[in-house]
C-alpha cells in the first residue's frame, strides 16, 4: 500500500515535470551545412530546463558579461516580456542574394531562422524561458 | 424606466474600456534594393518601443531620452530650425533649388515636410519626409541638449497611420510607415 503511494507519487510529479516542460515549450537548435558531405546537428531541450538552470549558476559567473550586454538586460526582459503579449509577427527579415535572416515571433516562441549561402541556423525558443533566464542574469547583476 | 436607466449606465460603463482601447500600431521599414534583390523588413509595434526605451540605461539614451550636445548637420543647428518650424505658420520655410537638387522645407496641414529632388542622368531621385508637427514638438519638449524620442513615439502612436519617410532612387527603395498591421502586406 505504502510502496503504491510512493509510486503515485512520483508519478505525479514526473507528470508535472513533463507538463511544466511541454507548457515552456522545447528550445530548439539546428544547424544545417549546404556542403555534399555537410555536417547537420540538432539539438531539442525542454524551455523549463534554462531559467532553472540559470538559478543554479553561481551570481558571480552571471556577472561576467560585457558592461554593454548588462546595461540591456532590463530591455532586453521587457522585449521579451512585451513579445509574449503580441500577436504573430515578422520582426526583421532581410533577405540578400544568396543569405537571409529572419527573426519572427509565432505563439509563444522567438524563432530566428538564417542562412548565410554555407550554413542554415535554426533556433526556436520559447519567449517564457528567455524571460525567465534574463530576470535571473539581471537579479544577479543587481545583488 | 428608472431601471432601463441604470441597465444602461452599466452596459455604458462596461463598454468603455473597449472603445477607449486604441488599436496597437505598428512601425514599418522597407528597403528594396532592385539590381541585387536585396531587400529588408522591420516590424516593430510602437507599444514595445514604448516599453523598452524607458529600461534602457546607457551614456546617451537614459529615461527613453538622448542627449545631444548640438545636433549639428554641415554647420547647421537643426534643433533652433526645428524649434523656428514649430513656432511659425504653416508655409514654406526653405526651397534651395541648384542645377541638379531642389530641397523644399515646408510646414503645411500639422506636418514638417521636407522634400529633396535630385536628377541623376535622366533619372529622377526623390526624398520626401513627412512628420507630424505633434511628433516633432513631443521630440522637442524637454531641455535644449535632449531629445525625447519617448514622447514621440507617444505621440507617433497617437497621431494614426502614416507614411513618414519615401525614398526612391535609381536601385533602391526605402519606406517607413506606422499602421494598425502586424504585417508589410
Amino acid at each position: 500500500m505504502i510502496l503504491a503511494k510512493i509510486l503515485v507519487g512520483a508519478a505525479s510529479t514526473l507528470g508535472l515535470a513533463a507538463a511544466i516542460a511541454f507548457h515552456q515549450g522545447a528550445v530548439i537548435l539546428k544547424v544545417q551545412e549546404h556542403r555534399a558531405d555537410g555536417e547537420h546537428f540538432s539539438l531539442i531541450l525542454p524551455g523549463a530546463m534554462f531559467p532553472l538552470a540559470a538559478k543554479l549558476v553561481p551570481d558571480q559567473k552571471l556577472r561576467e558579461i560585457p558592461e554593454e550586454a548588462r546595461e540591456m538586460l532590463p530591455a532586453m526582459e521587457v522585449v521579451a516580456q512585451e513579445l509574449r503579449r503580441l500577436p504573430d509577427a515578422v520582426l526583421v527579415e532581410v533577405r540578400g542574394r544568396n543569405e537571409y535572416v529572419r527573426v519572427e515571433k509565432r505563439g509563444g516562441l522567438l524563432i530566428v531562422d538564417a542562412d548565410d549561402g554555407e550554413d542554415r541556423v535554426y533556433l526556436s525558443v520559447p519567449l517564457r524561458s528567455v524571460g525567465g533566464v534574463l530576470r535571473e542574469m539581471r537579479e544577479a547583476n543587481d545583488r | 424606466m428608472r431601471g432601463r436607466i441604470q441597465s444602461l449606465a452599466l452596459a455604458l460603463l462596461l463598454a468603455a474600456p473597449l472603445v477607449a482601447q486604441q488599436p496597437e500600431r505598428w512601425l514599418h521599414l522597407r528597403v528594396e534594393h532592385s539590381r541585387d534583390g536585396e531587400l529588408v523588413r522591420v516590424n516593430i509595434p510602437l507599444a514595445l518601443a514604448e516599453k523598452v526605451l524607458p529600461a534602457i540605461h546607457s551614456h546617451k539614451l537614459k529615461n527613453g531620452k538622448v542627449k545631444i550636445r548640438r545636433a549639428h548637420v554641415d554647420e547647421v543647428d537643426l534643433r533652433a530650425i526645428l524649434e523656428a518650424v514649430r513656432q511659425t505658420r504653416d508655409g514654406e520655410f526653405v526651397t534651395v533649388e541648384s542645377k541638379n537638387e531642389n530641397v523644399r522645407v515646408a510646414k503645411s496641414g500639422g506636418y514638417l515636410l521636407i522634400q529633396v529632388r535630385e536628377t541623376k542622368g535622366d533619372k529622377l531621385e526623390t526624398v520626401d519626409i513627412k512628420l507630424p508637427m505633434s511628433v516633432v514638438e513631443a521630440a522637442l519638449s524637454g531641455p535644449a541638449d535632449e531629445l525625447d524620442l519617448l514622447a514621440a513615439i507617444r505621440a507617433l502612436s497617437a497621431h494614426g497611420d502614416a507614411v513618414l519617410i519615401e525614398v526612391r532612387k535609381t536601385n533602391e527603395t526605402v519606406r517607413v510607415w506606422v499602421d494598425t498591421k502586424s504585417t508589410q502586406d
